[in-house]
């Protein structure tokens, strides 16, 4: 039975099963709840930085794909990061200087339901 | 200038003896009807109002003398839908920016701790500025923003009187069918959404409904957000991946849409 998901840390141990990319910005689902990157997620694949919509961020960010969640270090107003189980390092900036818009990121525990706003 | 009849007499426009309605340009105002007396050509762009009312309900505080849409300010310089940072109701249309309200977590406790924010016994879907309910059919109540006087009042169809708080046991789990604004927008909630729930970031947000006032089927939520550095106060409509749609579409959209957020002050 799955443990219960209601804040962004409960991710820790859960497989990301797809990325998707909407409009311009960035989910990472996890069979059921998201982590919706508003701001330009980064990820560091082997010590190699991609920003995203730069080219060759896409594939880098897929290859998070069916890997776990290993760590998840959030600090507030600066940003989240999370460690995958075949380290790659995903970083979703939380800062007011990286916003396109008035937010940076959405967890959303289960679709449809009430969500959280960075 | 007593004594003297100036024919014009509502909002500076002639009285037609006949009619008894005052032509405005574009529609004849009837004093003695529920506003105009024919439907508003752009009433597609103020969905949250009978098509025949007048000047979002507050004719003390607001004009429409062109029979379009509210144009400017009474000169009484009274009228319940100027908002307390001291914007005026955008005359564009009811959806537009203004970077200054922040009394969306106040409305939020109000909301939730009044019990007045629900509306299982009411019956109205339209909403007033000046205090009145629309009139069209519909099936929920409307909840009008009142940081300034730190209340919320639920509003029900046929009356002018706001209802008390926490008439109708309605429970804070039962989202009304509009929430206004201060300055008089109403933004419409899905249909069976529930809420008020807080979203983290200050706001809070409808959540589990399904079109219904205008919206698209798929529109299942809309929040509620307060400004802060970089973007005013705002309305944000979501599907069922709380991603975020234009709500006449259904289609989602990038935060840099316009139609990705609507904010309550010009």
């Amino acid at each position: 039975m799955r443990k219960s998901i209601t804040e962004v840390h409960d991710l820790v141990g859960e497989e990301i099963s797809a990325v998707a990319f909407v409009r311009d910005y960035v989910e990472f689902h996890f069979d059921g709840p998201i982590l919706r990157s508003e701001s330009n997620p980064r990820v560091i694949v082997q010590g190699v930085e991609y920003h995203f919509p730069e080219p060759g961020s896409r594939d880098a960010l897929c290859r998070v794909i069916d890997s776990t969640v290993r760590a998840i270090d959030l600090e507030d107003d600066r940003q989240l990061e999370l460690t995958t189980s075949n380290d790659c390092r995903v970083i979703i900036p939380l800062d007011a200087a990286s916003l396109r818009g008035g937010e940076a990121m959405h967890f959303v525990p289960k679709p449809g339901g009430p969500m959280q706003v960075w | 200038m007593t004594g003297i009849d100036t024919r014009k007499k509502f909002i500076d426009k002639e009285l037609d003896g006949e009619s008894t309605t005052y032509n405005t340009g574009v529609r004849q105002y009837d004093p003695e009807g529920p506003g105009f007396a024919s439907v508003d050509p752009l009433w597609e762009e103020f969905r949250a109002w009978t098509p025949y009312h007048y000047a979002h309900d507050n004719p003390v505080g607001l004009k429409d003398p062109s029979g379009l849409q509210v144009g400017e300010k009474n000169d009484n310089g009274g009228g319940g839908a100027i908002s307390p940072a001291g914007g005026s109701v955008a005359p564009e249309g009811y959806w537009s920016v203004r970077p200054v309200f922040r009394g969306l977590s106040r409305f939020w406790r109000n909301l939730t701790g009044s019990g007045s924010g629900g509306s299982s016994a009411t019956t109205a879907s339209g909403a007033g500025a000046g205090g009145n309910a629309g009139a069209s059919a519909g099936s929920r109540g409307a909840v009008r923003m009142e940081p300034g006087q730190g209340t919320v009042k639920r509003l029900t169809q046929g009356s002018n009187r706001p209802a008390t708080a926490g008439a109708g046991k309605a429970t804070a789990r039962e989202a009304p069918g509009f929430i206004v604004t201060p300055n008089g927008k109403a933004f419409p909630v899905p249909q069976g959404a529930k809420g008020p729930i807080p979203t983290r970031a200050p706001g809070m947000q409808f959540t589990e409904g399904s079109g219904g006032n205008g919206l698209d089927p798929r529109v299942s939520g809309v929040r509620f957000m307060d400004a802060n550095a970089n973007q005013g106060a705002r309305a944000v409509y979501m599907n069922n991946s709380n991603q975020r749609v234009n709500p006449l579409t259904g289609q989602t959209v990038s935060p840099n849409d316009p139609a990705a957020h609507y904010y309550f002050f010009p």
